[in-house]
């Protein structure tokens, strides 16, 4: 069999990797309510605003009620940063610690 | 920092022609775009609200929340500098070199005071980019100290006087409070280092020595020049714990990724952590600037182009 014969079936590529799960452990701050249940996974591929969105359902707030998520106790993300890259840069050990509050926290 | 070629930077404008939306006129005739020159390092809704001004006379529709901007139809991102997205326009247009540059200018861009595109665009309102630009420096400090507290250290004034520089492109009074807070975060950690316990004879065996190497190292400097200054990419000046980098994908989403950054890699090692293997290949824009070699050292391009919140943003074709 020729080369340009044997290099006609290319062997199928690899499937592509499952999206990795980052751990979070949420951490309240001032006034805000304690959650049942405060480590969880999320994918690494999420935006931040999913988090966002995902305690806000945990802590039952209404459309209207103010949330501040913070990194490092310092400083919010945008929005459309990636939770994976977030978590490779400040993570603390194994989890991402995040600091959610009602009232502005650290502007 | 090196003074000299952050400041050529923050000297960088790109000519701009700014016009009212189809959409949002309502006199018989549209007006007149509105040319001006746009800082680099600045911000739209910043730097162009003179502009806008300007134009909102001719708009029903003038709401301050609702003010957003677009080029060739793509809503454009008010947490990135101008630069960035005009460097992210050229790489969509195809512009390879900096020599090609100049057939996409001036940069035309539309504003808009309607049908704001939530779904694209972070939530607007009119103190959220002063907002963003202060939590994305926070967080770049936090990359750089490997702590918080440079960034905790920032006053409300600090911020504000760092807002209006960057809406003005003024180098010098922005590098005066960005020198301040830095400086004042060193006082702390100097006056923290008063409770050690190290013994009075000690310290002064210390203090001694540090002298010694600052002035050998200063010797040094005089001797060898600027290069020798980050050989191996490792500062001079204080240790970097990691060097703030973001890689835009400048196609579609233009997908935004961040990672830690050692400061002794290149800008090819970066790149392919960034984007895998044969990343460092990549057609790529820094700061305007085209064809910056693989070998280049990150701490470098990162001192010379970093933008206003810190970051050194690096454009690549997806």
């Amino acid at each position: 069999m020729s080369e340009a014969a044997s290099s006609s079936t290319p062997p199928a590529p690899p499937p592509n990797p499952p999206d990795p799960k980052v751990k979070i452990y949420l951490m309240p701050v001032g006034s805000a309510p304690i959650l049942k249940r405060s480590k969880f996974k999320v994918s690494a591929s999420s935006p931040w605003s999913q988090l966002v969105m995902f305690v806000r359902k945990q802590l039952a707030l209404a459309p209207d009620a103010s949330l501040h998520l913070y990194l490092g106790s310092a400083f919010s993300p945008n929005m459309d940063e990636q939770v994976g890259g977030l978590s490779e840069c400040f993570r603390v050990g194994e989890e991402l610690q995040v600091q959610y509050s009602i009232q502005e926290a650290w502007g | 920092m090196n003074d000299g070629a952050q400041g050529l930077s923050w000297h960088g404008q790109i000519p701009c022609e700014i016009a009212l939306s189809a959409y949002d006129v309502v006199d018989l005739a549209a007006p007149a775009p509105v040319h001006l020159m746009l800082p680099r390092m600045s911000y739209l809704h910043a730097a162009a609200s003179s502009a806008v001004d300007a134009l909102r006379q001719s708009s029903l529709v003038a709401s301050a929340s609702s003010v957003w901007f677009s080029v060739d139809k793509t809503p454009q991102r008010f947490n990135l500098p101008v630069g960035v997205l005009f460097d992210i326009h050229q790489l969509k247009n195809g512009v390879r070199e900096n020599s090609e540059t100049i057939r996409h200018l001036p940069w035309r861009l539309t504003v808009h005071f309607s049908s704001y595109p939530a779904d694209v665009l972070l939530g607007y309102d009119q103190d959220v980019p002063r907002h963003f630009f202060s939590q994305q420096l926070k967080q770049a400090l936090f990359l750089e100290h490997g702590n918080a507290r440079v960034g905790m250290g920032i006053t409300q004034e600090n911020s504000e006087q760092m807002w209006g520089a960057v809406g003005e492109g003024d180098f010098e009074t922005y590098k005066i409070v960005n020198d301040k807070v830095v400086a004042d975060y060193e006082l702390g950690e100097m006056k923290h280092e008063e409770f050690d316990t190290r013994s009075e004879q000690q310290k002064h065996t210390d203090e001694v020595r540090a002298q010694m190497d600052a002035e050998r190292e200063a010797a040094e400097r005089k001797e060898w020049g600027e290069a020798e200054e980050t050989e191996g990419g490792n500062l001079r000046k204080r240790e970097i714990n990691s060097v703030p980098v973001r890689v835009i994908i400048g196609d579609g989403e233009q997908k935004l990724i961040q990672k830690p950054v050692a400061a002794t890699k290149t800008l090819g090692e970066v790149l392919e952590q960034f984007l895998g293997d044969g990343g460092g290949g990549t057609d790529r824009v820094i700061n305007g600037l085209f064809g910056v070699p693989d070998d280049t050292f990150i701490t470098e391009l990162w001192r010379s182009c970093q933008s206003a919140d810190h970051f050194l943003y690096v454009v690549v074709k997806a």
